[in-house]
């Protein structure tokens, strides 16, 4: 394989101590998304457009605890194929729900015709998988034993969502879940890229899927990280997250291969080794995940147009994120939060600001950050509140997670110029 | 793809260590079952610490330390791939089992711990490692799955990647669902082989293993462990390894696919305490 990179550009960008090489360039050719905006992309994109959230007060059977969440009301009613229904968990149902929009499983059933099931792999991020399921069984135990339709060996462990995806898709190449918390789904894009470069796979379906639970509501809850209020991002008054749901995905395939979508032009990987539950308080492992990410595209700070931070609206990640921006954009780019539409979709937060940047590079249309009325004083540079145009070819997405796991991703209209928009060379021969 | 394996670290199936389970193969000594009941006490981790390290964490720091002792590498510059078969059941059980309840109360501690990635979390921070970490989950396919992320990150990037695989046994009710598991642990020090990854120079190796994704067929030979937890799964490899003998097998990694893995030894790199 061949990672492209200008090296007077990645000059521009180093300092990256912790730095690997990147991943390498791959092309997206077709994503899909459900959050609580909307099921679809534009239905998001609309929402964006006319600044309107998916927070309501929380609702979750069973929870009582006095917060906002995002929830994907779809998934309360949808229903597995029944050829599939012992697979059933909340989790699997969101995902059934979102593989079915944008025609995303045709995409991937033309890429099975095309490739062979085998040559086609599935590479999904998430965090609780379907741990809803589990205690779901725990609530209805008999006689302290799990009682039969809760016997899913296949549903109660952290693959659960991975397997149905893949069996859902009749899709038959390596099935891999990885869970980093709140960077799960961000990872699966530099992953699936190096997948398809080492020519394990010819296609891969990435993605993410997370689920409201008691776990993360109470979780979250009891590290007082939970705001009272729909949360607001980069606001002096932010006092916490809004919790929510989404399943999302996109189609990879090699630069080489496909002439068509966007590409995933670089990706950043790094670890804070500082705390389990907070990010290092100067911001150097998101600083050098975005350097990373940048020096992988071969590009410039301003080459990007558009920055969708992790921006969680705790006080200690936005003020962390911020201060990193700066270290790694000398001028002001435009950048913002979108927690505040669907509330922080933990596993799955990776790919829906994924899929929000790639529906931004092709609409030349970014969103904004809902909720931010007082903005933090003394941030570096300023966030975005409204809608802003995007003109450039080049677009950014972060993903955080607890273990101090950063994760940042640069994507590239195949106009943008530059390295990223070049096909590369990719070995086509199994591994 | 193929990797050196420079470093194994062992602490399962009653041996507390590769060097134990190598010396047992060589002059037949039996396991010593009650030496891994319970899990390890890493020496790397302060007292203070150690109370506070669930038993993944616990079977991931110690077993990393051993596989990167014997290769000789630092821990902090190792790329870390973690899996297990089901992740932290003790963890999932007292989760479940609290929110069933009238209060819902969590431990922060206990809650923060149950991402999946907390024993990579910890051996990062324990250790000032700040290369990208990443926890591969899979189910009965988790071995093998980590096995080939191992091999991709290795021909991937310069730096050697550190294998960790850890099981810890499934309490009752999850048990009903699961069966009753092991405690466990093993890590593998893999490195490039000089002829692929980076171009990097790299030293030949005694054990030596390839990979190659196949299309699975119904005469693909599964592993007598098939459907056991990664742990035991593994344990075919590790005997190989300490044995230096050479060995393949055809493991699932999808409903289509398997990876093909053939290992290669050559007792002659055998360092002096390893050649008795």
């Amino acid at each position: 394989m061949s990672v492209r990179s200008n090296p007077s550009m990645s000059a521009a960008v180093a300092g990256a101590q912790s730095a690997l090489p990147a991943a390498p360039p791959a092309a997206v050719l077709a994503w899909t998304l459900a959050s609580a905006l909307g099921t679809g992309c534009a239905a998001h994109r609309q929402a964006f457009e006319q600044q309107r959230g998916g927070l309501i007060p929380n609702d979750y059977p069973g929870s009582g605890l006095s917060t906002w969440i995002g929830r994907v009301h779809a998934a309360d009613v949808h229903r597995l194929p029944d050829a599939l229904s012992a697979l059933d968990s909340r989790n699997n149902r969101l995902a059934d729900l979102a593989l079915g929009l944008d025609g995303f499983e045709q995409r991937v059933a033309e890429a099975v015709a095309e490739l062979g099931a085998h040559r086609v792999g599935v590479l999904i991020g998430t965090s609780t998988a379907s741990i809803g399921r589990t205690e779901s069984a725990y609530a209805a135990l008999e006689n302290g034993h799990i009682v039969a339709p809760f016997h899913q060996p296949s549903v109660h462990n952290p693959h659960s969502v991975a397997h149905y995806t893949a069996t859902r898709l009749g899709v038959g190449g390596p099935c891999m879940s990885l869970s980093t918390a709140c960077s799960s789904s961000g990872k699966v894009f530099a992953a699936g890229a190096r997948w398809l470069a080492a020519g394990v796979v010819d296609a891969v379906v990435v993605g993410g899927v997370d689920s409201l639970c008691l776990s993360i509501l109470h979780g979250f809850d009891s590290l007082e990280l939970v705001s009272r209020h729909p949360c607001r991002p980069f606001d002096a008054e932010r006092d916490g997250i809004s919790i929510g749901e989404a399943a999302g995905f996109a189609l990879l395939r090699r630069p080489a291969d496909a002439h068509e979508g966007l590409l995933l032009a670089g990706a950043g990987e790094t670890s804070d080794a500082w705390h389990m539950a907070q990010p290092h308080p100067d911001g150097q492992g998101a600083a050098d995940a975005m350097r990373q990410a940048l020096a992988g595209a071969g590009i410039a700070p301003s080459d990007i147009g558009y920055v969708n931070l992790h921006g969680t609206a705790t006080p200690a990640n936005d003020a962390v994120e911020a201060r990193a921006l700066a270290q790694v954009f000398d001028q002001p780019v435009p950048a913002a939060s979108t927690k505040g539409y669907t509330g922080h979709t933990l596993g799955a937060a990776g790919v829906v600001g994924a899929v929000t940047v790639l529906e931004s590079l092709l609409a030349r249309r970014a969103p904004g950050t809902l909720n931010l009325t007082d903005p933090e004083p003394g941030l570096a540079h300023p966030i975005l509140i409204g809608p802003t145009a995007l003109e450039r070819g080049y677009a950014m997405s972060n993903s955080f997670g607890f273990g101090g796991n950063n994760c940042s991703l640069v994507f590239a209209r195949r106009d943008a110029g530059g390295a990223g928009a070049l096909p590369v060379s990719g070995s086509g021969e199994a591994a | 793809m193929k990797v050196a394996v420079r470093g194994a670290g062992v602490f399962a199936r009653g041996f507390v260590s590769f060097e134990t389970l190598r010396a047992a193969i060589s002059g037949g000594a039996a396991a010593d079952w009650a030496s891994t009941a319970k899990a390890p006490r890493p020496s790397l981790v302060p007292a203070r610490e150690l109370r506070r390290l669930p038993d993944p964490a616990r079977l991931g720091v110690e077993v990393a330390s051993q596989a990167c002792a014997m290769a000789g590498v630092d821990l902090a510059e190792v790329v870390p791939v973690f899996t297990s078969t089901i992740g932290d059941s003790a963890i999932t059980d007292y989760m479940c089992r609290t929110l069933a309840g009238e209060d819902k109360l969590l431990s922060p501690l206990r809650f923060q711990n149950s991402v999946h990635n907390a024993p990579a979390g910890s051996l990062s921070i324990l250790t000032g490692n700040r290369c990208p970490n990443t926890f591969v989950a899979a189910f009965e396919n988790s071995l093998a799955t980590a096995l080939l992320e191992a091999m991709v990150l290795c021909v991937s990037q310069p730096r050697p990647v550190l294998l960790v695989c850890t099981d810890v046994p499934v309490p009752a009710p999850l048990s009903d669902v699961h069966g009753e598991g092991e405690l466990g642990g093993c890590a593998l020090l893999l490195d490039a082989d000089g002829e692929h990854g980076s171009g990097r120079a790299s030293e030949p190796a005694g054990r030596v293993l390839s990979g190659v994704v196949v299309p699975h067929h119904a005469g693909a030979t599964p592993l007598s462990s098939d459907g056991q937890p990664a742990i035991v799964q593994a344990w075919e490899l590790l005997q190989a390894l300490a044995g230096w003998r050479d060995w393949q097998a055809r493991l699932p990694i999808g409903s289509g696919s398997a990876l093909h893995l053939e290992l290669r030894t050559d007792r002659a790199f055998a360092t002096d305490t390893e050649s008795v």
